[in-house]
Parts: structure tokens; C-alpha cells; sequence
């Protein structure tokens, strides 16, 4: 094996001075590589035949470049690198199923980078998702461009994936957002439209791509210190605590080589004493289940993650490696508020689940390059989820997965990129919540196969198409079959304007909970449906991308036009789902409610005024307007056992305001902006806005429950929201500001405030958001 | 002495002068819960109640209030049919219990035999049920009084428990009725049974198609005795005035029948009795003495007590 190899030597430089610290990479395998020294020099050994290495280095422009290894001899290169002066024109796209240039891609993508998460004192990853345009959080629920409403969590529309592969629980499909590494994060990137070619299963209107990061040539140590507090809401009445409204936190990590082994170490210790408390119903309520104390509420969350690589000395085209990650975290899953006024950071009796959760992943995975160039993957991950919950709500699943992956380039067939892989998944829960099927314990297996071929056409044309079959096994014997095209093209029409036009389906089959689900909490129940229909997408779209320069001035425009179309879009609904009455009188139930289209634009606008060297002003600027509507208002997709005639379910009927056809939970207009002012790489000063205008549509039920809980006297919480939805929540303006100094090279202290004007919001009905909170964070990295 | 004084405190009471069994708390003075969901005159109940579990018992609207728009004393009982996710809750009070259910259909009302908490003794045989409300009804809703005397468990609707039922009276109206109004509907008796309860409910709507916002109050309900007892005349038939001579008892409306009449001074003493009286007005001598006297006329079997003030 040996004598297959040669050495790739050279220097790097800026044009002028030595870069150092720079890494070089094969592409292939990045695992093999070397920083440059104090001279910006760099040597390592390769395998042979023309190989692409990637040049990257902080503040720089990433190069690769092809140079032809030989046998037992050393190639040597200068390598010029660019500074970043148009660097968020080349953002590499790292978790594709090719190392593209985003300018390049036919899809609509945003990527986040690791500064900003740092910057913002991220403490679990859905808070900095949040600031993405055409991505709104609501309530740990992803929504991209109106794609979904609300279902408390169950059933993203959204894939999450974590180094490709799913990071949702396998019995629920909900983000486990606290679960993902925030401190070891390389790269985010958010796939806006139906991806389930790539990003697999669910991914009905886009998908969240986490690349946690590599161990880089050097060590690196990273320590982060933090500690804050919650401000009192502006309403004093509504402020419930006497304590200290802490959130404590600390996070590390540690990446270094040790010969062939890369080894990363991470945790995560966080301290929450929370911004909702405990229910305080009325007099006259009775509440055994969720009488809880304050103390009761607070969070505490660890996490360790461990990454260990290993490419053996006499066998280079192979690595293989292990990740692991596990958590303990108790919680509280709070359904609803109180009250609109002094309960309103107060959870309704009845509506909070306290939540022990143990949480750990497993990935083993193994790379191959053949001398060819060809790269086969194998990696798989067990998930496991074990949830203790508060009025027997507890659940427990398993998610087995595992990806066969062959990647080449075809130089002699048309120079074709190809990849394709088969996966499978494997999910198995045992909860006594999930029993809709008669047991309590249910399964899925999901086997699928794809392919995608790049092909570029006279360097200015890139044409793109893929194609995925999938298969669901249900408890072994229902079965279904799928299958998922995707198609683009990216048009260079000038350097630095790029056009696109592509098409994509999705395609997401009902978890578990939406099946078998059936339980009762309190008064109401939540009915099985076992004859759910797999809800499906299709995405359209056309976009450009327009790098600019203007002096000291740079960055690029980018404005996307896109029309989705879901079927069978799965609801939430309340009705009285159980003829009998016995289980419940009546409750939610998962529904198929027919055809929708969303229309829209994403427009957004990145980039920098370099002021002077290491003073530079960046800017990320964001707006997403969609025109969420049904295609079927008056379709009656179910008729419930609603006593003295049934009722029947249609958009019209469930429908809070349904003149305008458009669909519920969803806000029309969307602003993100992100602007930092960082004086000579010291100082950095930064403020975030997120605008959301009104939700125009919601579920007419809430009425009914408004009159009901009011009607009973007080022995049931009385439910207020609409009273709130008319006349506070018509506009929704968040505003954060972030201050940092860096010191001594290795040290930093910031300032990072949430929701500076203490505003009381709320996105999704009933469910405020957290007051100000203000936090302190010093960082150690060296 | 002291017996003529108790005479005169029952009649000056309720005009009744009877040892036969009456229903409890009749005039809505006396509450529980007051100021909460379960708000209800004592002995009486209402849905949130039902014995259909905490539940749906405390999903149930509250659906009776104390008034204090009474027709005599402090109180009243308010009813007001109110929906729940679109299906209405009569507005509804019982002397027994209700059951409650989902589907209005369901729902009834019942004599718990086994529970006097639920359940109120009926071995007598009462002429008729007379009562005071107001009522507000969402167009085409129907209030109701209504109660059976029966043997044992019976329910309303009877729902196969009307074997059990011995007599039954019902009074119901659609008119609204802004100021008090009285209502007296006769007891019909199905058979000469030996009876052990009685299972009185009043709603402010029309059981399954009743209406929501439908309003009625009620108070001063009585039960009135005949033959062996002494039962009640109707007031607005006779009226009884004084001029400056005389005291005039208008039997205008009456036939001729055996009609006695009886004035008494508040110490209970017999002043004047007057057999045969005959149809049109009747003169009487005044009192010498000013005051409060007693009119007292019996007329087939039944007899009315009226107040009159004499001022010379």
C-alpha cells in the first residue's frame, strides 16, 4: 500500500506575506492534511493520481486546488490565497452530497455560521435557526416559507439532520433541538423547499442541515462561561418568581490529533431557572395532575459528545470512527398559559409535562477511497430516547439507522458527478401513550435507495437531478411505497450572477404519535388515526443570486419566487373523535385536511462595508413574504360523533377567519436582520430584529374553548386568547443587541441581551416567549 | 292563647294551613357554594353536580346562579341554558339529581332512592304546583316545572321508570315574561298508588332543542293540598276590599257553592263567620278597631287567606 503515495508540499501566502496556521486538506479525505508553519510551509503525504486539496484559512477565501500526485515523488505548489474580501459569495456547502459552491446550487439555501452562534451565547440551536430568513421557530416547531402550522411539536415538516443523518425522535419526529452540540457546530444550512431526494424522509418543505466540526489541524480548546438572568416582565402582575432568575452555563470543547486518532471532546452544563412557572389555577379548579411547585419548572441539562476518528497508517484510503453524544435533561413541555394578563408566564393546570429525558446517540461510521477516487461511506447512528413524563405520558423509542453511500466523479462518462446510497431506519417505541394500534409497542422500517447526477455544461451551466424510492413498514404489516424526483438547473449569467430554477417533492410518512396516539390528560383526549395518509409536497421555484462590489462595499443579493403544493397535510384538530364518549368526551386527533399551496418570495441581502482593515461592518438582511392558502375550503375531511349531529371538518368550518382562505399559523411577512459593527477584530458590537406580522388564521376551536372554560364557573382554568390574539398580537418586533471585547488573543467577554424592549409576545397561540434576558459570557479559546 | 298565635303565623306565612309533606327550600333563601361553579340552592341540584364524574361535571357549564331578583325574600334561582362546543346545556334544577352526559338525549334527571342527599319523601297527595317566574327565552325555547310523584327510582324523561310513577304536573311557556308571574298546574294522578318520592325539575329550556342564552327564574314554588287538607283558592279570583262602610268580598267570578268566610284578628280570634255567601259582591261589617284582620274563605274543599287593613 505504501509505495501508492507521494507528498504534496508547498507554501501558502496572501501574495504577499506567509499564511500561517492554514489548512490543507485532501478532499477526498480530509482527515488527511497539514497546517503551514510560520513560514506558511506545509508537507504531508497523499495518495497518487490528480487530487483536489482545499486550502482554508480564517479571513480567507477557501481555494482547492488540483495538483497530480506520482508515486514516491513530491509535488510542490504556491498557493496565492484570497482575502475574504467576497467571502459570503463562496460560502462551501459542507453537508450536500457534493462540495459545492452555494452561488452554484440549484436549490434555495441559507447557511449560519459558527461566529454568529457564539456571538448570540446560543444555548440550544433553535434560537439562532430562528434568525434565518424563510425559517420561523414556533415554539421549537421549524416552519420554512408557511410550509406547516402548528401541531405542538409532533411531526416536523422539517427534516433535522445532524452529520446527515436524522436527529428527530424516531416515535414523534420532533426536534430534539437541546440534544445537538451548539459548541461544535461547523456550519448550518437550511434547504428552503421540498427536500426529501436528499435530505430524506420528511423534509416536506426543507430541511436543517447541522455539520458538527472536525478536529483542524492545530488542537483547539474552546471554554465558555455564562451567566445571566431573566428580567421582570413589564406587567409587574404578571411576575411570579421571588428567587433569582438565574440561567447558568458552561460549555467546552476540545479537538486535537494525537498521531492517526482525531479526537473531539464537547459538553454542556445549563442551569435554567425558567421564565413559566407552575400552574396557579382558580379556587375552584381541580388540578391532581400538574400541581406542581416552582421549583418544579426549573431545567437542568448536561450533555457530553465525544468524536474519536481513526485512519490507520498503512491503509490510508480508510478511516473509520465512532461519534457519541448523550444527555440528561429535565424539563417542561408547557401547553399553554394560564392567563393573558398575570398568568401569562404561568403554565394552565392540565396543560405542563414535566419531562426527564436520557438521550444518546451512537454513530460508527467508515470511509473508503478507492485509488480510483471513488468514495464509499458506511455510517449509522442509534438513537435513543427515553422520556419520563408527568401524567403518564412517558415514552421510550429507539431509532436504528444506517447509510450506504458511493460518491464519483465520472471523468471519462461526460465528467459526471454521481452519487447514490440506500438507507434504512429502524424505529421502535414502547410507550403506553401509543396504543392507537392496539399495543404498546409499535415499529416503522424504512428502506430507500437514491441517486443524484451533477453535470456541468460549458462552466456556466449546472444541471441537477435526483431520485429517491422509499418503502414504509408500519408494525410489520402495512406497507407503502414511494417515490421522490428532484430536478435543477444554475445558469451563471455573469460572474456573479447566478440563475436557478429547480423542482423537488417531498414526501413524509406519519410517525407513530400521529397514528397511534391515545391518551387523555385532564378533561380532553388525543384519539388515534391509524389510517393517516403520508402527506406530500411538491416545490418549485426560481431564483438569483447577485454578488456585488461597490468600493468598500460587498456581498450579494439573493431573491428566490416559489410556489409549493402539499397534499393531505396532517392537522391537529379537536372534535369528539370517540363515539362512545368513555375514553374521552371529546379531544385532538391528527387529520389528513386536504390541499394547500403556499406562493412567496425570499428575498435576502449579506455583506460587508470594510471600513478598514479589521474594522468592518457585516449586515444579513431578510424578508419572506408567502400567501399561504387552501385548495379545498370547502372539503369535509372528516366528520366527527359531535353529540346531536355529527360535525363536519372542512377548512371553512375550522377556520377562525376563513374569508381569506389562507392557512392557519402562519405569519404572511417575516423580517430577519442581523447587523454587527466589529472595530479592529476587538470590539464587536451586534443587534438582531425579527419581525412577524400577524397570524391571520387559527383554529376556530379555540373559541369553543374560550366559551366552555368561561361557561363552567371556575371549576375548569378559564382559557383566554383571543381577547389577546385582537388586541396585542398584532405585530410582533424582537429586538437583540450583543456587545463583545477581545482580549489578550485568547480571551472574550460579551454582553449578549435578548429581547431588549422586554417585550410580552407570543408566536403561537397560547405560549408566550421569554422576557428579556441579559447574559454575560466569557470565552476562552486557544 | 299560644295556639291561636301559631294559627295565625301559618296563615299570615303561606296562606296553608296543612301537616302535609311540602318541598324543601321551596323559596331559594337558603344557598351553597356560594360564589363558585357549584353555586346551588340547598337541596336542590343542578349539572355540576350530576353523577357523571369530575369530568364532565366540571366541564359542564355553570348553568344556575343566585338572584337576587326574588319574587319574596332575598333570592331567586337564575337558569340559563349555556353551550358547550356547540351543544346546549339546559339551564336546569332538581330536587333530585341530575345525570349528566355528553348528548343532551342522554342527560335526565333522577330520584336517588338510596341517597337523601338526592331525593326529597312524597307519601301525600298534593292538588297542584304553584310557583312564580320570569323567563326570558331565546326565541322558540320552552321553560318547564315539572314533577312526578312516584314509588321508588323514577327518572325525567321516565326512560322506562314510568311504571313507577303515580302523579304528574307540568307547566310550560314560550311567552316572556319580564315581571313575576305565578303559575298552578294540577297534579294528574295516573293510578292510586302508594308513592314515596317526588322528582320536581324546572329548566329555562326545551331539554334537547333548547336554546343557549335562554333565561328563567324561579321562586316561591308550593306545593297545594286539596280535600283533606286545606288548599288554595286562587287568589285572583276573589278580592277582597274595604270601603269606608263595609268590607266587600267580590265573588263575581265564582259560581254559587258553599262558600264560608272567616275574619280573624292577628291574636288569632274568630271575629265573624259568614256561611253561604252567594256569587257577585258580599258586604261584611267592618271591625270596630283599626288594624290587620284576617279573611279567611273556604270555597269546595279549598280555602284562600287574605290580609286586609282597616283604617276608620
Amino acid at each position: 500500500m505504501a509505495q501508492n503515495k507521494g507528498v504534496f508540499k508547498g507554501v501558502v501566502t496572501d501574495g504577499k506575506e506567509p499564511v500561517i496556521g492554514a489548512n490543507v486538506q485532501l478532499l477526498l479525505d480530509k482527515s488527511k492534511g497539514a497546517a503551514t508553519n510560520f513560514d506558511g510551509e506545509f508537507a504531508f503525504e497523499s495518495p497518487i493520481g490528480m487530487q483536489k486539496f482545499i486550502v482554508s484559512f480564517i479571513g480567507m477565501i477557501t481555494d482547492t486546488v488540483e495538483v497530480e500526485i506520482i508515486k514516491d515523488m513530491i509535488s510542490t505548489r504556491k498557493i496565492v490565497l484570497q482575502s475574504n474580501a467576497e467571502i459570503l459569495q463562496s460560502v462551501e456547502v459542507k453537508v450536500g452530497k457534493f462540495d459545492t459552491d452555494i452561488k452554484d446550487m440549484t436549490i434555495s439555501m441559507e447557511v449560519i455560521r459558527p461566529s454568529l452562534i457564539e456571538n448570540k451565547n446560543t444555548r440550544s440551536v433553535e434560537t439562532i435557526l430562528d434568525q434565518t430568513p424563510g425559517l420561523n421557530i414556533m415554539d421549537g416547531e421549524p416552519q420554512i416559507r408557511g410550509g406547516s402550522g402548528f401541531t405542538f411539536g409532533v411531526g416536523s415538516k422539517v427534516a433535522v439532520l445532524v452529520d446527515d443523518m436524522p436527529m428527530l425522535s424516531g416515535d414523534a419526529g420532533r426536534p430534539e433541538w437541546g440534544f445537538i452540540p451548539v459548541e461544535n457546530i461547523d456550519q448550518i444550512e437550511v434547504v428552503k423547499g421540498a427536500a426529501s431526494v436528499l435530505s430524506g424522509a420528511s423534509a416536506l418543505s426543507g430541511a436543517i442541515h447541522i455539520k458538527t466540526a472536525e478536529p483542524g489541524v492545530k488542537p483547539l480548546t474552546k471554554v465558555n462561561l455564562y451567566s445571566g438572568f431573566y428580567s421582570s416582565p413589564k406587567d409587574t402582575a404578571a411576575m411570579w418568581w421571588e428567587d433569582y432568575p438565574y440561567v447558568h452555563g458552561i460549555n467546552f470543547l476540545h479537538s486535537r490529533k494525537i498521531k492517526n486518532l482525531d479526537l473531539v471532546v464537547g459538553g454542556l452544563m445549563n442551569l435554567d431557572h425558567g421564565y413559566i412557572g407552575a400552574p396557579k389555577p382558580g379556587p375552584f379548579v381541580q388540578d391532581s395532575i400538574t400541581n406542581f411547585s416552582d421549583d418544579q419548572m426549573k431545567s437542568n441539562k448536561g450533555r457530553l459528545n465525544i468524536g474519536l476518528r481513526y485512519h490507520p497508517k498503512k491503509m490510508e484510503r480508510l478511516t473509520f470512527g465512532v461519534n457519541a453524544n448523550v444527555m440528561y435533561n429535565n424539563t417542561n413541555m408547557t401547553l399553554a398559559w394560564l392567563d393573558d394578563t398575570s398568568g401569562i408566564y404561568r403554565a394552565y393546570p392540565g396543560g405542563v409535562i414535566l419531562q426527564n429525558q436520557l438521550i444518546y446517540n451512537i454513530d460508527p461510521y467508515v470511509n473508503y477511497f478507492t485509488k480510483k477516487g471513488m468514495k464509499h461511506s458506511l455510517k449509522a447512528r442509534w438513537l435513543s430516547t427515553d422520556n419520563e413524563m408527568s401524567a403518564n405520558q412517558s415514552n421510550f423509542s429507539d431509532v436504528f439507522y444506517a447509510d450506504y453511500q458511493f460518491k464519483h466523479v465520472f471523468e471519462k462518462v461526460y465528467d459526471i458527478k454521481f452519487v447514490a446510497g440506500a438507507s434504512t431506519t429502524q424505529t421502535n417505541s414502547i410507550s403506553q401513550i401509543y396504543t392507537g394500534g392496539g399495543d404498546s409497542t409499535n415499529s416503522v422500517g424504512n428502506y430507500s435507495g437514491y441517486f443524484q447526477i451533477d453535470k456541468k455544461l460549458l462552466e456556466r451551466v449546472n444541471l441537477s437531478f435526483g431520485f429517491r424510492g422509499e418503502n414504509y413498514i408500519l408494525n410489520d404489516t402495512i406497507s407503502n411505497l414511494a417515490t421522490i424526483m428532484r430536478g435543477g438547473m444554475n445558469i451563471k449569467i455573469t460572474e456573479g450572477t447566478n440563475f436557478r430554477v429547480s423542482y423537488g417533492q417531498g414526501y413524509r410518512y406519519p410517525t407513530i404519535a400521529e397514528r397511534f396516539i391515545r391518551t387523555r390528560v385532564g378533561t380532553f383526549g388525543v384519539f388515534d388515526n391509524p389510517d393517516l395518509k403520508p402527506e406530500t409536497s411538491w416545490n418549485v421555484e426560481a431564483g438569483l443570486r447577485q454578488g456585488f462590489k461597490f468600493g468598500k462595499l460587498m456581498g450579494y443579493l439573493d431573491a428566490a419566487v416559489f410556489k409549493q403544493e402539499y397534499q393531505n397535510t396532517i392537522e391537529y384538530l379537536f372534535g369528539f373523535w370517540d363515539p362512545t364518549y368513555q375514553f374521552a368526551i371529546a379531544g385532538f386527533k391528527f387529520l389528513n385536511t386536504g390541499n394547500s399551496q403556499v406562493v412567496g418570495l425570499d428575498a435576502s441581502i449579506a455583506g460587508q462595508y470594510k471600513v478598514e482593515k479589521k474594522t468592518a461592518f457585516n449586515f444579513i438582511i431578510g424578508y419572506n413574504y408567502i400567501l399561504p392558502t387552501t385548495l379545498q375550503p370547502d372539503e369535509v375531511f372528516a366528520e366527527d360523533f359531535k353529540p346531536g349531529g355529527s360535525g363536519e371538518f372542512s377548512y371553512n368550518s375550522t377556520s377562525l377567519d376563513s374569508a381569506q382562505k389562507i392557512l392557519k399559523y402562519r405569519f404572511l411577512h417575516t423580517f430577519k436582520v442581523d447587523l454587527e459593527y466589529v472595530y479592529r477584530e476587538k470590539l464587536a458590537i451586534g443587534t438582531s430584529a425579527r419581525y412577524f406580522s400577524k397570524i391571520e388564521n387559527l383554529d376556530r376551536a379555540i373559541i369553543d374553548f374560550e366559551e366552555v372554560t368561561a361557561n363552567t364557573g371556575g371549576s375548569l382554568q378559564e382559557i383566554r386568547y383571543l381577547d389577546y390574539y385582537e388586541n396585542y398580537n398584532n405585530v410582533n418586533l424582537m429586538l437583540d443587541a450583543r456587545i463583545s471585547y477581545s482580549f489578550l488573543k485568547h480571551h472574550k467577554i460579551a454582553l449578549v441581551v435578548s429581547n431588549l424592549l422586554n417585550r410580552t409576545y407570543s408566536l403561537r397561540p397560547l405560549k408566550v416567549e421569554p422576557m428579556r434576558t441579559t447574559m454575560l459570557q466569557y470565552s476562552l479559546k486557544f | 292563647m299560644v295556639r291561636n298565635l301559631l294559627i295565625a303565623a301559618v296563615l299570615i306565612q303561606g296562606g296553608i294551613c296543612s301537616a302535609q309533606q311540602q318541598l324543601e327550600n321551596t323559596s331559594f333563601e337558603n344557598w351553597q357554594n356560594v360564589g363558585g361553579p357549584e353555586e346551588e340552592p340547598t337541596e336542590w341540584s343542578s349539572i355540576k353536580t350530576s353523577d357523571a364524574g369530575s369530568f364532565i361535571n366540571s366541564s359542564a357549564p355553570q348553568v344556575c346562579e343566585r338572584s337576587t331578583d326574588s319574587h319574596t325574600g332575598s333570592y331567586s334561582v337564575r337558569l340559563e341554558n349555556k353551550s358547550v362546543f356547540g351543544i346546549v346545556a339546559t339551564g336546569t334544577l332538581t330536587n333530585g339529581r341530575a345525570h349528566g352526559d355528553t348528548n343532551p338525549e342522554n342527560g335526565y334527571v333522577f330520584t336517588d332512592a338510596t341517597d337523601s342527599q338526592w331525593n326529597t319523601a312524597m307519601t301525600d297527595k298534593p292538588d297542584s304546583l304553584v310557583g312564580w317566574f320570569k323567563y326570558a327565552p331565546v326565541s322558540g325555547d320552552k321553560a318547564k316545572v315539572e314533577a312526578i310523584i312516584h314509588s321508588g327510582a323514577a327518572q325525567n324523561p321516565e326512560n322506562g321508570t314510568s311504571g313507577n310513577f303515580v302523579a304528574k304536573a307540568r307547566f310550560t311557556t314560550t311567552a316572556t315574561a319580564s315581571s313575576w308571574t305565578r303559575f298552578s298546574v294540577p297534579f294528574t294522578y295516573f293510578n292510586a298508588n302508594a308513592s314515596t318520592h317526588i322528582l320536581v325539575v324546572m329548566t329555562a329550556g326545551d331539554s334537547t332543542i333548547a336554546k343557549a342564552g335562554s333565561v328563567a327564574y324561579f321562586d316561591d314554588i308550593e306545593l297545594v293540598y286539596n280535600v283533606v287538607g286545606v288548599n288554595e283558592l286562587d287568589l285572583n279570583d276573589i278580592k277582597v276590599f274595604n270601603n269606608s262602610q263595609r268590607i266587600c268580598v267580590d265573588l263575581s267570578s265564582k259560581n254559587s257553592y258553599e262558600i264560608t268566610l272567616k275574619l280573624f284578628d292577628l291574636q288569632g280570634r274568630e271575629l265573624l263567620k259568614v256561611n253561604n255567601l252567594t256569587k257577585g259582591i258580599n258586604y261584611l261589617e267592618k271591625p270596630k278597631s283599626n288594624g290587620v284582620y284576617l279573611v279567611n274563605i273556604s270555597l269546595d274543599g279549598k280555602m284562600v287567606t287574605k290580609k286586609i287593613v282597616i283604617n276608620n
